[in-house]
């Protein structure tokens, strides 16, 4: 991910300014997973709906 | 970070025995080879072991057949390896490609004849091939090798990225967005769109199974399905706008790449209707001419004629006064016979002495032999032949026949001129111009222009359709929302769909100022490494445009529009370094001769900028390009290994460590 450092900066910046809700952790991890899983579209996409989907469950946990 | 550490060729090329070279981490190794010793086939090396194919200098892929070494190919050993050991990602690979006849094959020539296999160990444990094949794509994806493995040809391709039209510049750019990292944003937000639809879908689904928002859940759901429809339409159009502006750049490029041919074929036809012009001409002024010479016998006449007529109108003349003078003397003589009958003057009347009457005498006698009467049809005969020959008397009609003749000599000589270009064109230059390729080619661009209007015109239509169907969909998310109380399945569905859609604004939001901010940081770095390589100082640095094309600026800001081919090789490694110091995806870079074009002012300020490229730099050159003196010079500190090629024999080539 270090590879991936300026690219995570700039989401970064955007997320705080425009969407503060979401978690940096999500977006990193959704970059993690595209990045590893350039070459698998599939892979990548449950992988990443699967990411999205335990944030919420955290969230809904929360209360 | 990508390392290179050991590269190790069997019966590869020239590379007869199994040879090693060892990297060490970071800094600049130089590999020396006179020409045809193998440079290239290291640079294939590492292409091999990575990709699985070999390229020729010119870029063109090598046959297998080419690969093997000749000498033990001849001996029936067609089996060749490389094996490259590297680090990346926290992990230690060893990398094996081997190539050998297929079984039963014992003469293999086509690359069909041939099997290859390919083995990564991670950390000492051997990966499956699916495992393989996705660490190499991770590690180092061919589409941007060009950064890393390169050779002057190559370097002058960068040239191309200023020409936004071109296929290759196009081809190029998209490698430097993959090396920068670009997909990884762009395959994110497009998987983010997917979902949001599937969300969307869920949302409505759910909508439906609860009665008080079942009418809106029914309408949500065929809202977000004519929506989807309109998208995939909306798809369909952008593919086909894809394809027709690559249509569109090779038609432009082939026109292009025969303009020189196409100008010439212009001209070809401007002088072929010139031509047609000049010999309608020429048919009038033959024709004239024809009928000029129609009446040509009547010239050779005309000197005769006009003797004869000028002589006929003497001797008419002549008759003409003879028969008067016949007249007068007749009158005359009656006038003195009765004059010497009557003995007295007819005229006067007076008597006549004897003396006058002998005078008188005589001269009758003079008048009847002078007054002899003479032939009274001569002045008619006369007078006829010059009726009959005057009208041979003709005007000088040689003078139009000689304007004629000289205007025709001219229409030939112009029509001749016109021809022998018109033959020059066709036999030379067209020869090298595919006249057909040219006129199918306008036709296609015409053809494709006008399709892509139509697609234009259709995405405008459906981009304003999507708009009107996303507002009316936000409408009915906000009722449903109101709608939908305490169901809990609803709500938790719209938040799905409500946490996509905001990740997917923010990676569309991410793709344009992530694109944004790497142009401007690649344009500051290769700006950097360009004036510490240039040895121009009047030059400020480079521009970059949109597809990365970089443009030499000078210090009074203004563009420098054309440069050499060796300043074509600094931008192009500005370009590398400026890559490789803002790309996720780093690694060694190995150069194969990168110097033939440059001056040794450039040369020298090149090598010095060699460790700032990258951390670990392979450099392929012969002594000539580079002085191993020089180099140590050069390079104090970064210099951390020499090799040299060796030459057993024209086939067999052995790497010493010099």
């Amino acid at each position: 991910m270090d590879d991936l450092k300026d690219l995570l900066e700039v989401l970064d910046e955007l997320r705080q300014s425009k969407a503060p809700h979401l978690p940096q952790a999500l977006v990193e991890e959704i970059i993690r997973i595209q990045s590893e899983w350039h070459d698998d579209d599939t892979e990548a996409k449950r992988r990443i709906g699967a990411a999205v989907q335990r944030i919420l469950d955290q969230e809904g946990a929360a209360g | 970070m990508l390392q290179f550490h050991r590269l190790i060729l069997t019966n590869f090329g020239p590379y007869k025995d199994t040879e090693v070279i060892e990297f060490p981490v970071g800094g600049v190794t130089i590999v020396y080879g006179e020409n045809m010793r193998g440079k290239t086939t290291l640079l294939n090396g590492f292409r091999f072991a990575l990709f699985g194919t070999v390229l020729t200098r010119s870029l063109r892929p090598l046959h297998y057949h080419d690969l093997v070494n000749w000498e033990n190919a001849a001996l029936g050993n067609h089996k060749a390896s490389v094996e490259l050991w590297f680090s990346g990602h926290g992990h230690s690979y060893r990398l094996t490609r081997i190539l050998d006849a297929k079984p039963g094959i014992d003469n293999p020539i086509a690359d069909t004849d041939y099997i290859q296999q390919c083995f990564l160990e991670q950390d000492g444990a051997m990966l499956n091939e699916a495992q393989t094949h996705h660490i190499l794509a991770v590690l180092m994806p061919e589409e941007i090798s060009r950064f890393f493995l390169f050779d002057g040809e190559l370097l002058q391709q960068y040239e191309e990225l200023l020409r936004q039209e071109s296929k290759m510049g196009q081809e190029i750019a998209d490698a430097i967005e993959r090396i920068l990292g670009v997909p990884v944003l762009k395959k994110a937000r497009s998987i983010l769109n997917l979902l949001v639809q599937e969300a969307q879908v869920a949302e409505g689904a759910a909508a439906r199974r609860n009665k008080s928002t079942t009418k809106l859940g029914t309408e949500y759901g065929q809202a977000n399905a004519e929506c989807q429809a309109l998208k995939e339409e909306r798809q369909r159009y952008l593919t086909a706008r894809v394809d027709l502006q690559k249509r569109q750049r090779a038609a432009e490029e082939t026109i292009q790449r025969n303009q020189q041919g196409a100008a010439l074929l212009d001209e070809a036809r401007r002088l072929e209707g010139e031509v047609a012009q000049l010999r309608g001409k020429l048919l009038e002024q033959q024709n004239a001419l024809k009928a000029e010479m129609a009446e040509a016998w009547k010239w050779i006449l005309a000197p005769r004629v006009a003797e004869a007529v000028a002589r006929m109108r003497k001797d008419l003349q002549r008759a003409r006064e003879a028969q008067l003078d016949v007249v007068y003397g007749k009158k005359l003589l009656d006038l003195l016979q009765a004059s010497l009958a009557l003995n007295e003057c007819q005229a006067c009347g007076q008597g006549l002495a004897v003396s006058s009457q002998e005078r008188i005498a005589l001269e009758i006698q003079n008048l009847q032999s002078a007054t002899s009467p003479n032939d009274p049809t001569i002045v008619p005969k006369l007078q006829r032949l010059l009726d009959a020959l005057e009208p041979f008397q003709l005007a000088d009609r040689l003078s139009v026949v000689s304007s004629l003749r000289s205007q025709i000599d001219s229409l030939l000589v112009q029509i001749n001129d016109r021809d022998t270009r018109i033959r020059e064109i066709k036999s030379e230059e067209m020869a090298r111009v595919n006249q057909g390729e040219i006129l199918d080619a306008r036709q296609e661009l015409n053809s494709v222009l006008m399709e892509l209007g139509v697609v234009e015109e259709k995405l405008k239509v459906l981009a304003e359709q999507i708009d009107k169907k996303e507002v009316d969909i936000a409408a009915m998310q906000q009722k449903l929302a109101a709608a939908a109380g305490a169901d809990e399945r609803l709500a938790k569905e719209r938040r799905r769909r409500e946490v996509l859609q905001s990740l997917y604004e923010l990676f569309e939001e991410g793709v344009k100022l992530y694109k944004h901010r790497l142009r401007e940081r690649v344009e500051r770095d290769a700006s950097e490494l360009f004036r510490s390589m240039t040895s121009e100082s009047d030059y400020r640095g480079l521009q970059i445009n949109d597809h990365y094309g970089l443009t030499i600026v000078h210090k009074d800001g203004s563009p420098i529009p054309v440069r050499s081919s060796g300043a074509e090789h600094v931008v192009a490694l500005s370009l590398m370094g400026a890559l490789q110091r803002n790309a996720p995806m780093r690694g060694p870079v190995v150069m194969d001769s990168p110097f033939g074009r440059l001056d040794d002012v450039h040369k020298k300020n090149i090598v010095r900028a060699l460790p700032q490229l990258t951390d670990q730099v392979m450099l392929l050159v012969f002594e000539a390009e580079l002085n191993p003196r020089l180099a140590h010079d050069l390079l104090p500190q970064h210099l951390k290994a020499e090799y040299a090629l060796e030459r057993i024999s024209a086939r067999h080539t052995q790497i010493r460590k010099s």
